[in-house]
């Protein structure tokens, strides 16, 4: 440490460095309430997803005790196109789809569950039975 | 000389332990997943940081605050980029779950890249064993503790000077890289490190022991 302040040049790198990692905490999405929860396991990051379906997708999941469910043809979004890009995944509403799988994981995705998502807005076959209508989502039995 | 000497010594065994304990991870998992023996490795790498950091605590203090600092500010950010939810942490979130490391075979998901390596997320997998569960922040922080290595093996190879300019050069190069829960700047770390060990061996003739690592 001693080498740091006694010799001028290097405590001007020593405080550009300090200026860097400011720069770096600036530049990122820094927040105290995600830093006291940070190993918390039972908090919901609102912060991470910026999509409130997902946070409810989960909910809903966990409430009905669901571990395989199934999601409508307006969560998965558009198919056939370029999954390299990432640019393009975010312009469709695939960040909806993928992110529900990620967030939910252990609960998968299963084309042959019966349990659905669906968008609140989105209408349903009349053989499906709704089982809980959330802000965002709602779930089906079909 | 003899001061160097043992100073030099001295970076070099933490580094070893380090390195050595991030394979030994792997490769316990690889061969089965033994929840104690996984807790038991990685407490045993957060106590050698542990003594890193608290054996004279002055030394290298620019490092030392640098890595506190980055520590904090990786707890402290929300998990938003892409490849670090889609691919490296939920790689590792099912390791954890599936308590496999060969559980991204399943071909589940196949637009997360499950041919994507795995020591990384197993890592992150290890912490969240050591932690007792899982949420989205804090194992991006096993991504950062796996810098400490290399970056602590820097310190061997400049003066004091030119290692705050290598600090200085590498925050401001991989910058966001260092806490968003990107594996690309672990690599071109390891990837730059390499380079100059196989220098080292092959070109300066040095044989120090932990180099083989």
């Amino acid at each position: 440490m001693k080498s740091i302040f006694k010799n001028k040049l290097n405590l001007f790198l020593f405080f550009l460095l300090v200026i860097n990692l400011i720069y770096i905490k600036n530049i990122s999405y820094f927040n105290l309430e995600i830093l006291k929860n940070s190993f918390n396991k039972n908090w919901i990051p609102v912060y991470s997803i910026y999509r409130p379906e997902v946070i409810e997708s989960k909910y809903l999941l966990d409430k009905h005790r669901i571990n395989k469910f199934n999601v409508s043809q307006k969560i998965i979004g558009e198919t056939d196109f370029d999954y390299s890009s990432a640019n393009t995944i975010k312009a469709t509403d695939l960040y909806t789809h993928f992110r529900i799988v990620t967030y939910n994981y252990p609960i998968r995705l299963d084309s042959q569950s019966k349990y659905f998502l669906f968008f609140l807005n989105e209408k349903t076959s009349e053989k499906c039975k709704e089982i809980e209508k959330g802000k965002y989502l709602k779930l089906l039995i079909c | 000389m003899l001061k160097q000497i043992k100073r030099v010594l001295k970076i070099e065994i933490f580094v070893s332990i380090l390195a050595l304990l991030i394979l030994l991870n792997y490769l316990i998992l690889f061969i089965n997943y033994n929840e104690y023996v996984i807790k038991l490795i990685f407490s045993l790498y957060i106590f050698t940081i542990l003594v890193f950091f608290v054996y004279k605590p002055l030394n290298f203090f620019h490092l030392k605050i640098t890595l506190i600092i980055l520590m904090i500010i990786v707890l402290g950010n929300p998990t938003y980029s892409w490849d670090a939810w889609a691919i490296w942490l939920f790689h590792a979130k099912r390791i954890f779950f599936e308590q496999s490391i060969i559980a991204q075979l399943d071909e589940y998901a196949m637009w997360t890249h499950n041919d994507y390596p795995v020591i990384a997320p197993t890592f992150a997998a290890s912490l969240a064993t050591l932690v007792g569960g899982w949420n989205n922040i804090f194992p991006k922080l096993a991504f950062l503790l796996m810098y400490f290595p290399p970056l602590i093996l820097s310190i061997k190879i400049f003066n004091v000077r030119y290692h705050l300019l290598f600090l200085i050069l590498a925050l401001f190069i991989l910058n966001l890289h260092f806490i968003n829960g990107y594996v690309d700047g672990l690599v071109a770390i390891y990837f730059s490190f390499s380079s100059y060990l196989v220098y080292d061996i092959f070109v300066n003739k040095q044989n120090s022991f932990y180099y083989y690592l």
